[in-house]
Protein backbone atom coordinates (compact mmCIF):
# COMPACT_ATOMS: atom_id res chain seq x y z
CA UNK A 1 0.00 0.00 0.00
CA UNK A 2 2.61 2.62 0.70
CA UNK A 3 3.44 3.00 -2.98
CA UNK A 4 0.06 4.59 -3.51
CA UNK A 5 0.94 6.50 -0.52
CA UNK A 6 1.90 10.47 -1.68
CA UNK A 7 4.92 11.86 -0.27
CA UNK A 8 7.30 14.54 -0.98
CA UNK A 9 6.89 17.05 -3.38
CA UNK A 10 3.94 15.55 -4.88
CA UNK A 11 1.97 15.22 -1.27
CA UNK A 12 3.06 19.11 -0.93
CA UNK A 13 1.62 19.82 -4.47
CA UNK A 14 -1.83 18.22 -3.78
CA UNK A 15 -1.89 20.30 -0.83
CA UNK A 16 -1.45 23.41 -2.35
CA UNK A 17 -4.15 22.41 -5.24
CA UNK A 18 -6.86 21.58 -2.61
CA UNK A 19 -6.47 24.79 -0.12
CA UNK A 20 -6.02 27.17 -3.24
CA UNK A 21 -9.34 25.85 -3.99
CA UNK A 22 -10.90 25.91 -0.36
CA UNK A 23 -9.35 28.55 1.65
CA UNK A 24 -10.11 30.81 -1.01
CA UNK A 25 -6.74 32.42 -1.30
CA UNK A 26 -3.42 31.48 -2.85
CA UNK A 27 -1.53 28.96 -0.74
CA UNK A 28 1.58 28.20 -1.17
CA UNK A 29 3.64 24.95 1.48
CA UNK A 30 6.64 26.07 2.52
CA UNK A 31 7.72 22.79 4.18
CA UNK A 32 6.13 19.82 4.94
CA UNK A 33 7.28 17.40 7.41
CA UNK A 34 6.33 13.59 8.90
CA UNK A 35 5.05 13.64 12.40
CA UNK A 36 4.99 10.44 14.97
CA UNK A 37 1.86 9.11 14.00
CA UNK A 38 -0.73 6.64 15.63
CA UNK A 39 -1.52 3.47 14.86
CA UNK A 40 -4.17 5.01 12.72
CA UNK A 41 -3.22 8.14 11.41
CA UNK A 42 -0.39 9.62 9.45
CA UNK A 43 0.59 13.29 10.79
CA UNK A 44 2.31 15.73 9.28
CA UNK A 45 3.46 19.42 10.43
CA UNK A 46 2.66 21.53 7.33
CA UNK A 47 4.28 25.09 7.37
CA UNK A 48 1.74 26.94 4.68
CA UNK A 49 1.57 30.57 3.51
CA UNK A 50 -1.84 32.00 2.66
CA UNK A 51 -2.25 35.08 0.27
CA UNK A 52 -5.43 36.37 1.48
CA UNK A 53 -8.45 35.54 3.10
CA UNK A 54 -8.86 34.77 6.71
CA UNK A 55 -5.63 33.47 7.13
CA UNK A 56 -3.68 35.73 5.58
CA UNK A 57 0.27 35.05 5.79
CA UNK A 58 2.43 32.12 7.54
CA UNK A 59 0.62 29.42 9.39
CA UNK A 60 1.76 26.15 10.51
CA UNK A 61 -0.73 22.88 11.10
CA UNK A 62 -0.82 19.95 11.23
CA UNK A 63 -2.49 17.42 8.75
CA UNK A 64 -4.16 14.07 9.44
CA UNK A 65 -4.92 11.40 7.29
CA UNK A 66 -6.44 7.73 7.74
CA UNK A 67 -3.53 5.28 7.75
CA UNK A 68 -3.66 1.57 5.91
CA UNK A 69 -5.47 -0.02 9.20
CA UNK A 70 -7.73 1.10 11.91
CA UNK A 71 -7.97 0.03 15.73
CA UNK A 72 -10.70 -1.55 16.99
CA UNK A 73 -13.00 1.19 18.53
CA UNK A 74 -10.82 4.06 16.30
CA UNK A 75 -13.15 6.08 14.14
CA UNK A 76 -11.95 7.30 10.81
CA UNK A 77 -10.90 10.69 10.21
CA UNK A 78 -14.29 12.01 9.11
CA UNK A 79 -15.94 10.75 12.00
CA UNK A 80 -13.53 12.43 14.00
CA UNK A 81 -13.58 16.22 11.51
CA UNK A 82 -17.55 16.02 12.92
CA UNK A 83 -16.47 15.38 16.42
CA UNK A 84 -13.76 18.06 16.82
CA UNK A 85 -16.60 20.30 15.11
CA UNK A 86 -18.83 19.54 17.92
CA UNK A 87 -16.66 19.69 20.55
CA UNK A 88 -15.53 23.21 19.25
CA UNK A 89 -18.88 24.30 19.21
CA UNK A 90 -19.30 23.36 22.60
CA UNK A 91 -16.32 25.52 23.53
CA UNK A 92 -13.76 22.92 24.50
CA UNK A 93 -9.81 23.93 24.11
CA UNK A 94 -8.95 21.74 20.88
CA UNK A 95 -7.36 23.12 18.11
CA UNK A 96 -9.77 23.50 14.95
CA UNK A 97 -10.39 20.84 11.89
CA UNK A 98 -10.35 22.48 8.76
CA UNK A 99 -11.11 21.18 5.22
CA UNK A 100 -12.06 17.85 5.28
CA UNK A 101 -11.52 15.87 2.24
CA UNK A 102 -10.50 12.15 0.35
CA UNK A 103 -7.53 10.93 -1.53
CA UNK A 104 -4.88 13.58 -0.46
CA UNK A 105 -2.47 11.15 1.46
CA UNK A 106 -3.35 7.91 -0.08
CA UNK A 107 -6.41 6.90 -2.32
CA UNK A 108 -10.03 6.18 -0.54
CA UNK A 109 -8.07 7.98 2.95
CA UNK A 110 -9.85 10.89 4.89
CA UNK A 111 -7.96 13.66 5.55
CA UNK A 112 -8.30 17.04 7.33
CA UNK A 113 -5.75 19.80 9.04
CA UNK A 114 -5.54 21.64 12.53
CA UNK A 115 -4.30 24.46 13.30
CA UNK A 116 -1.28 24.11 15.08
CA UNK A 117 -0.78 24.31 19.29
CA UNK A 118 2.01 24.69 21.43
CA UNK A 119 2.81 22.48 24.41
CA UNK A 120 4.17 19.71 25.67
CA UNK A 121 2.28 16.27 25.81
CA UNK A 122 4.48 13.78 27.10
CA UNK A 123 3.01 12.30 30.07
CA UNK A 124 6.33 11.65 31.87
CA UNK A 125 7.41 15.39 31.55
CA UNK A 126 3.47 16.91 32.11
CA UNK A 127 3.62 14.66 35.53
CA UNK A 128 7.29 15.16 36.82
CA UNK A 129 8.87 18.21 34.92
CA UNK A 130 10.17 21.09 36.54
CA UNK A 131 9.42 23.46 34.36
CA UNK A 132 5.25 22.46 34.63
CA UNK A 133 5.11 22.65 38.04
CA UNK A 134 3.14 26.01 37.99
CA UNK A 135 1.10 24.48 35.35
CA UNK A 136 0.40 21.07 37.38
CA UNK A 137 -1.15 23.51 39.91
CA UNK A 138 -3.88 24.56 37.45
CA UNK A 139 -4.12 21.48 35.37
CA UNK A 140 -6.92 19.45 37.51
CA UNK A 141 -9.72 22.18 37.35
CA UNK A 142 -8.99 23.39 33.27
CA UNK A 143 -9.14 19.19 32.74
CA UNK A 144 -12.25 19.00 34.74
CA UNK A 145 -13.78 22.09 32.75
CA UNK A 146 -12.86 20.76 29.80
CA UNK A 147 -14.31 17.22 30.60
CA UNK A 148 -17.92 19.21 31.81
CA UNK A 149 -17.87 20.90 28.19
CA UNK A 150 -17.16 17.82 26.31
CA UNK A 151 -19.68 15.95 28.35
CA UNK A 152 -22.43 19.05 27.36
CA UNK A 153 -22.52 17.38 23.96
CA UNK A 154 -25.68 15.04 23.23
CA UNK A 155 -26.42 12.78 20.48
CA UNK A 156 -29.54 14.58 20.35
CA UNK A 157 -28.35 18.14 20.34
CA UNK A 158 -25.64 16.93 17.40
CA UNK A 159 -27.72 15.16 14.66
CA UNK A 160 -25.18 15.98 12.21
CA UNK A 161 -22.57 13.28 14.17
CA UNK A 162 -22.32 10.12 12.55
CA UNK A 163 -20.31 8.25 15.25
CA UNK A 164 -22.00 5.53 17.32
CA UNK A 165 -20.35 2.01 15.99
CA UNK A 166 -19.69 1.03 18.94
CA UNK A 167 -22.52 2.28 21.06
CA UNK A 168 -25.23 2.11 19.02
CA UNK A 169 -28.52 3.87 20.05
CA UNK A 170 -30.35 1.58 22.33
CA UNK A 171 -27.73 0.12 24.17
CA UNK A 172 -27.11 1.24 27.51
CA UNK A 173 -23.00 2.49 27.46
CA UNK A 174 -22.27 -0.15 30.18
CA UNK A 175 -23.82 -2.96 27.92
CA UNK A 176 -22.29 -1.91 24.58
CA UNK A 177 -18.77 -2.00 26.79
CA UNK A 178 -19.29 -5.14 27.96
CA UNK A 179 -20.05 -6.44 24.01
CA UNK A 180 -17.05 -4.21 22.70
CA UNK A 181 -14.82 -6.02 25.18
CA UNK A 182 -16.25 -9.39 24.90
CA UNK A 183 -15.34 -9.23 21.00
CA UNK A 184 -12.02 -8.18 21.73
CA UNK A 185 -11.34 -10.39 24.25
CA UNK A 186 -12.46 -13.21 22.10
CA UNK A 187 -10.00 -12.19 19.96
CA UNK A 188 -6.83 -12.62 21.95
CA UNK A 189 -4.85 -16.21 21.20
CA UNK A 190 -4.36 -17.40 24.59
CA UNK A 191 -6.63 -18.11 27.64
CA UNK A 192 -6.65 -15.17 30.18
CA UNK A 193 -8.42 -16.14 32.85
CA UNK A 194 -8.28 -12.67 34.50
CA UNK A 195 -9.73 -11.11 31.98
CA UNK A 196 -12.62 -13.66 32.36
CA UNK A 197 -12.84 -12.85 35.79
CA UNK A 198 -12.99 -9.28 35.13
CA UNK A 199 -15.82 -9.36 32.35
CA UNK A 200 -17.21 -11.52 34.72
CA UNK A 201 -17.44 -9.42 37.97
CA UNK A 202 -18.31 -6.38 35.31
CA UNK A 203 -21.27 -8.58 33.81
CA UNK A 204 -22.84 -9.06 37.33
CA UNK A 205 -22.13 -5.25 38.61
CA UNK A 206 -23.65 -2.99 36.27
CA UNK A 207 -23.60 0.36 37.20
CA UNK A 208 -27.07 1.89 37.84
CA UNK A 209 -28.93 4.87 36.11
CA UNK A 210 -26.27 5.18 33.41
CA UNK A 211 -26.14 8.58 31.43
CA UNK A 212 -25.43 9.37 27.55
CA UNK A 213 -23.07 12.04 26.49
CA UNK A 214 -20.17 12.95 23.59
CA UNK A 215 -17.28 11.29 25.35
CA UNK A 216 -13.91 11.76 24.14
CA UNK A 217 -12.81 8.04 24.75
CA UNK A 218 -9.24 8.61 25.37
CA UNK A 219 -9.00 11.66 27.82
CA UNK A 220 -5.13 11.21 29.73
CA UNK A 221 -2.38 12.50 30.74
CA UNK A 222 -0.25 11.88 26.65
CA UNK A 223 -3.39 13.13 25.25
CA UNK A 224 -3.15 16.95 26.81
CA UNK A 225 -0.68 19.70 25.50
CA UNK A 226 1.11 21.19 28.17
CA UNK A 227 2.81 24.34 28.60
CA UNK A 228 4.13 26.50 31.10
CA UNK A 229 1.15 28.44 31.61
CA UNK A 230 -0.87 26.05 31.87
CA UNK A 231 -3.45 23.73 29.51
CA UNK A 232 -2.92 24.52 25.78
CA UNK A 233 -5.43 21.74 23.96
CA UNK A 234 -7.26 18.45 24.48
CA UNK A 235 -5.93 16.38 21.70
CA UNK A 236 -7.11 12.98 20.12
CA UNK A 237 -10.61 12.51 19.24
CA UNK A 238 -9.80 8.84 17.43
CA UNK A 239 -12.06 6.62 20.65
CA UNK A 240 -14.38 9.63 20.83
CA UNK A 241 -18.03 7.80 21.16
CA UNK A 242 -21.33 8.28 22.78
CA UNK A 243 -21.20 7.04 26.63
CA UNK A 244 -21.19 7.55 30.17
CA UNK A 245 -19.42 10.58 31.19
CA UNK A 246 -18.39 8.54 33.94
CA UNK A 247 -15.77 6.85 31.71
CA UNK A 248 -13.94 9.56 30.93
CA UNK A 249 -13.53 10.66 34.74
CA UNK A 250 -12.40 7.12 35.23
CA UNK A 251 -9.95 6.84 32.21
CA UNK A 252 -8.35 9.75 33.39
CA UNK A 253 -7.44 7.90 36.59
CA UNK A 254 -6.35 4.58 35.09
CA UNK A 255 -2.97 3.83 36.70
CA UNK A 256 -1.35 3.35 33.71
CA UNK A 257 -1.71 7.02 33.14
CA UNK A 258 -1.00 8.58 36.26
CA UNK A 259 2.75 8.02 34.88
CA UNK A 260 4.35 6.76 38.19
CA UNK A 261 2.72 9.21 40.42
CA UNK A 262 0.54 6.91 41.62
CA UNK A 263 -0.51 8.61 44.98
CA UNK A 264 -1.99 11.41 42.40
CA UNK A 265 -4.99 9.13 40.95
CA UNK A 266 -6.54 12.04 38.63
CA UNK A 267 -4.05 11.86 35.91
CA UNK A 268 -1.02 11.72 38.66
CA UNK A 269 -1.81 15.33 38.61
CA UNK A 270 -4.66 15.26 41.90
CA UNK A 271 -6.02 13.41 44.15
CA UNK A 272 -9.56 12.02 43.35
CA UNK A 273 -11.27 14.36 45.64
CA UNK A 274 -10.04 17.12 44.12
CA UNK A 275 -10.66 16.36 40.47
CA UNK A 276 -14.22 14.86 41.02
CA UNK A 277 -15.18 18.17 43.08
CA UNK A 278 -13.87 20.21 39.83
CA UNK A 279 -16.23 18.25 37.70
CA UNK A 280 -18.76 18.34 39.73
CA UNK A 281 -18.76 22.25 39.87
CA UNK A 282 -17.86 22.40 36.25
CA UNK A 283 -20.45 20.20 35.03
CA UNK A 284 -23.28 19.99 37.95
CA UNK A 285 -23.10 16.42 37.60
CA UNK A 286 -22.33 14.58 40.64
CA UNK A 287 -19.56 12.37 40.19
CA UNK A 288 -20.44 8.58 41.33
CA UNK A 289 -17.26 7.03 43.22
CA UNK A 290 -18.96 3.40 42.34
CA UNK A 291 -19.47 4.45 39.00
CA UNK A 292 -16.36 5.55 38.26
CA UNK A 293 -14.58 2.47 40.15
CA UNK A 294 -16.89 0.10 37.53
CA UNK A 295 -15.59 1.81 34.91
CA UNK A 296 -11.80 1.87 35.89
CA UNK A 297 -12.21 -1.98 36.23
CA UNK A 298 -13.73 -1.67 32.51
CA UNK A 299 -10.75 0.58 31.29
CA UNK A 300 -8.24 -1.50 32.71
CA UNK A 301 -9.49 -4.60 30.96
CA UNK A 302 -9.84 -2.89 28.30
CA UNK A 303 -6.34 -1.81 28.22
CA UNK A 304 -4.70 -4.83 28.94
CA UNK A 305 -6.45 -6.67 26.04
CA UNK A 306 -5.80 -3.72 23.62
CA UNK A 307 -2.19 -4.39 24.75
CA UNK A 308 -1.96 -7.61 24.35
CA UNK A 309 -3.63 -6.81 20.54
CA UNK A 310 -0.71 -4.45 19.78
CA UNK A 311 1.91 -7.35 20.14
CA UNK A 312 -0.43 -9.42 17.71
CA UNK A 313 0.26 -6.82 15.13
CA UNK A 314 3.34 -7.35 15.60
CA UNK A 315 3.05 -11.47 15.22
CA UNK A 316 0.69 -11.68 12.50
CA UNK A 317 3.65 -9.65 10.79
CA UNK A 318 1.45 -6.70 9.96
CA UNK A 319 3.63 -4.21 11.66
CA UNK A 320 7.51 -4.59 12.97
CA UNK A 321 7.87 -1.68 15.44
CA UNK A 322 9.43 -3.01 18.25
CA UNK A 323 7.01 -1.12 20.92
CA UNK A 324 4.18 -3.08 20.16
CA UNK A 325 5.70 -6.34 20.76
CA UNK A 326 6.76 -5.04 24.24
CA UNK A 327 3.47 -3.18 24.97
CA UNK A 328 2.13 -6.95 24.96
CA UNK A 329 4.66 -8.29 27.97
CA UNK A 330 2.83 -5.34 29.99
CA UNK A 331 -0.68 -6.67 29.74
CA UNK A 332 -0.09 -8.55 33.24
CA UNK A 333 -0.19 -5.03 34.98
CA UNK A 334 -3.85 -4.11 33.56
CA UNK A 335 -5.27 -7.48 34.48
CA UNK A 336 -3.39 -7.15 38.08
CA UNK A 337 -4.88 -3.70 38.52
CA UNK A 338 -8.15 -4.96 37.15
CA UNK A 339 -8.54 -7.68 39.73
CA UNK A 340 -6.91 -5.21 42.49
CA UNK A 341 -9.71 -2.53 41.96
CA UNK A 342 -12.27 -5.37 42.21
CA UNK A 343 -10.78 -6.64 45.37
CA UNK A 344 -10.57 -3.20 46.64
CA UNK A 345 -14.01 -2.14 46.03
CA UNK A 346 -15.51 1.29 45.54
CA UNK B 1 28.59 -27.71 24.57
CA UNK B 2 26.59 -24.17 24.62
CA UNK B 3 26.30 -24.77 28.78
CA UNK B 4 28.42 -21.49 29.46
CA UNK B 5 27.92 -18.94 29.08
CA UNK B 6 24.47 -19.97 29.88
CA UNK B 7 21.40 -18.18 28.20
CA UNK B 8 20.46 -15.52 30.84
CA UNK B 9 23.74 -14.19 31.15
CA UNK B 10 24.32 -14.03 27.58
CA UNK B 11 21.00 -11.90 27.63
CA UNK B 12 22.42 -9.67 30.27
CA UNK B 13 25.05 -9.20 28.12
CA UNK B 14 23.29 -7.67 25.12
CA UNK B 15 21.48 -5.84 27.25
CA UNK B 16 24.29 -4.36 28.83
CA UNK B 17 25.77 -3.60 25.82
CA UNK B 18 22.33 -1.90 23.96
CA UNK B 19 22.38 0.40 27.52
CA UNK B 20 25.86 1.31 28.11
CA UNK B 21 27.39 0.82 24.57
CA UNK B 22 24.97 1.39 22.04
CA UNK B 23 22.18 3.84 23.49
CA UNK B 24 24.42 7.27 24.55
CA UNK B 25 25.77 7.43 20.83
CA UNK B 26 22.06 6.58 19.23
CA UNK B 27 21.08 10.48 18.00
CA UNK B 28 17.69 9.68 16.74
CA UNK B 29 15.29 9.61 19.64
CA UNK B 30 13.03 7.65 18.13
CA UNK B 31 15.25 5.11 17.75
CA UNK B 32 16.67 5.68 21.25
CA UNK B 33 13.60 4.55 22.61
CA UNK B 34 13.65 1.52 20.87
CA UNK B 35 17.36 0.51 22.32
CA UNK B 36 16.10 1.05 25.83
CA UNK B 37 12.82 -1.07 24.98
CA UNK B 38 15.08 -3.90 23.22
CA UNK B 39 17.46 -3.44 26.58
CA UNK B 40 14.32 -3.68 28.36
CA UNK B 41 13.42 -6.92 26.71
CA UNK B 42 16.42 -8.55 27.12
CA UNK B 43 16.69 -7.95 31.05
CA UNK B 44 12.88 -9.10 31.67
CA UNK B 45 13.88 -12.26 29.68
CA UNK B 46 16.80 -13.03 31.25
CA UNK B 47 14.78 -12.98 35.05
CA UNK B 48 12.37 -14.95 33.09
CA UNK B 49 14.44 -17.87 31.99
CA UNK B 50 16.47 -17.72 35.63
CA UNK B 51 12.66 -18.87 37.29
CA UNK B 52 10.81 -20.37 34.63
CA UNK B 53 10.94 -23.90 35.55
CA UNK B 54 10.08 -23.29 38.91
CA UNK B 55 7.28 -20.54 38.19
CA UNK B 56 5.51 -22.98 35.31
CA UNK B 57 5.35 -25.77 38.17
CA UNK B 58 3.72 -23.76 40.98
CA UNK B 59 1.56 -21.93 38.69
CA UNK B 60 0.59 -25.69 37.08
CA UNK B 61 0.07 -26.94 41.11
CA UNK B 62 -2.45 -23.80 41.74
CA UNK B 63 -4.47 -24.33 38.87
CA UNK B 64 -4.59 -28.21 39.42
CA UNK B 65 -5.66 -27.74 43.17
CA UNK B 66 -8.47 -24.80 42.81
CA UNK B 67 -9.89 -26.85 39.40
CA UNK B 68 -9.30 -30.00 41.11
CA UNK B 69 -7.31 -31.80 38.62
CA UNK B 70 -4.40 -34.24 38.90
CA UNK B 71 -3.17 -33.55 35.51
CA UNK B 72 -3.28 -30.80 32.41
CA UNK B 73 -0.68 -28.52 30.73
CA UNK B 74 -0.88 -24.69 32.37
CA UNK B 75 -2.23 -23.67 28.91
CA UNK B 76 -4.84 -26.28 28.80
CA UNK B 77 -5.84 -25.40 32.82
CA UNK B 78 -5.42 -21.75 32.30
CA UNK B 79 -8.42 -22.92 29.13
CA UNK B 80 -10.84 -24.41 31.47
CA UNK B 81 -10.39 -21.98 34.00
CA UNK B 82 -11.15 -19.19 31.97
CA UNK B 83 -13.92 -21.40 30.39
CA UNK B 84 -15.33 -21.60 33.86
CA UNK B 85 -15.62 -18.12 34.80
CA UNK B 86 -17.00 -17.69 31.17
CA UNK B 87 -20.15 -19.46 31.89
CA UNK B 88 -20.56 -18.22 35.32
CA UNK B 89 -23.12 -19.30 38.45
CA UNK B 90 -20.13 -19.04 40.95
CA UNK B 91 -19.97 -18.68 44.36
CA UNK B 92 -18.68 -15.34 45.84
CA UNK B 93 -16.37 -18.03 47.71
CA UNK B 94 -15.75 -19.53 44.51
CA UNK B 95 -14.58 -16.65 43.05
CA UNK B 96 -12.98 -15.12 45.80
CA UNK B 97 -10.33 -18.47 45.48
CA UNK B 98 -10.37 -18.04 41.90
CA UNK B 99 -9.24 -14.38 41.91
CA UNK B 100 -6.26 -15.26 44.89
CA UNK B 101 -4.92 -18.10 42.61
CA UNK B 102 -4.70 -15.66 39.89
CA UNK B 103 -3.07 -12.63 41.69
CA UNK B 104 -0.87 -15.05 42.87
CA UNK B 105 0.26 -16.06 39.16
CA UNK B 106 0.13 -12.76 38.10
CA UNK B 107 2.30 -11.21 41.05
CA UNK B 108 4.72 -13.62 39.68
CA UNK B 109 4.65 -12.46 36.43
CA UNK B 110 5.03 -8.77 37.17
CA UNK B 111 8.10 -9.70 39.83
CA UNK B 112 9.98 -10.63 36.05
CA UNK B 113 8.40 -7.65 33.67
CA UNK B 114 8.07 -5.32 36.05
CA UNK B 115 9.49 -5.87 39.64
CA UNK B 116 8.91 -2.20 41.03
CA UNK B 117 5.17 -2.60 40.04
CA UNK B 118 3.35 -1.81 43.66
CA UNK B 119 0.38 -4.18 43.98
CA UNK B 120 -0.47 -3.06 47.74
CA UNK B 121 -4.49 -2.01 47.90
CA UNK B 122 -3.61 1.21 49.56
CA UNK B 123 -3.37 2.83 46.11
CA UNK B 124 -6.51 4.55 45.77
Amino acid sequence: MAETQRTGEALAGAVEALLSERAGAQVKVRELQPLFGGACQDNYRVELTFSGGELAGDRRMVLRSDANQSLPGSVRRKDEFEVIGAAVAAGVRTPRARWLSEGLVRPGAGAYFLDWAEGEALGRRVVKHPDLAAARETLPEALAAELAKIHTVTRAGTPGISLGREYPPGKSPSAAALAFARLMADQMKEPHPAVELALRWLSDHVPAGEEETLVHGDFRVGNFLVTPSGLSAVLDWEFARFGDPMEDVAWLCLRDWRFGQLQLPAGGLARRERFYDAYARASGRAVDPRKVHWWEVMGNLRWGVGSVMQGERYLSGEESDLELIAIARRAVEMEYEALRLIEKGA
Amino acid sequence: MLERPDEPSLLEALAKFLIADLHPTVKDKKLAFRVLIASNIATTLATQLRGQQERRGAEQERLRALLGRSGGTVQELNAALAAKLRAGGLSADEMDRIADCLKQSLQESLAVVNPSFDTSLEIE
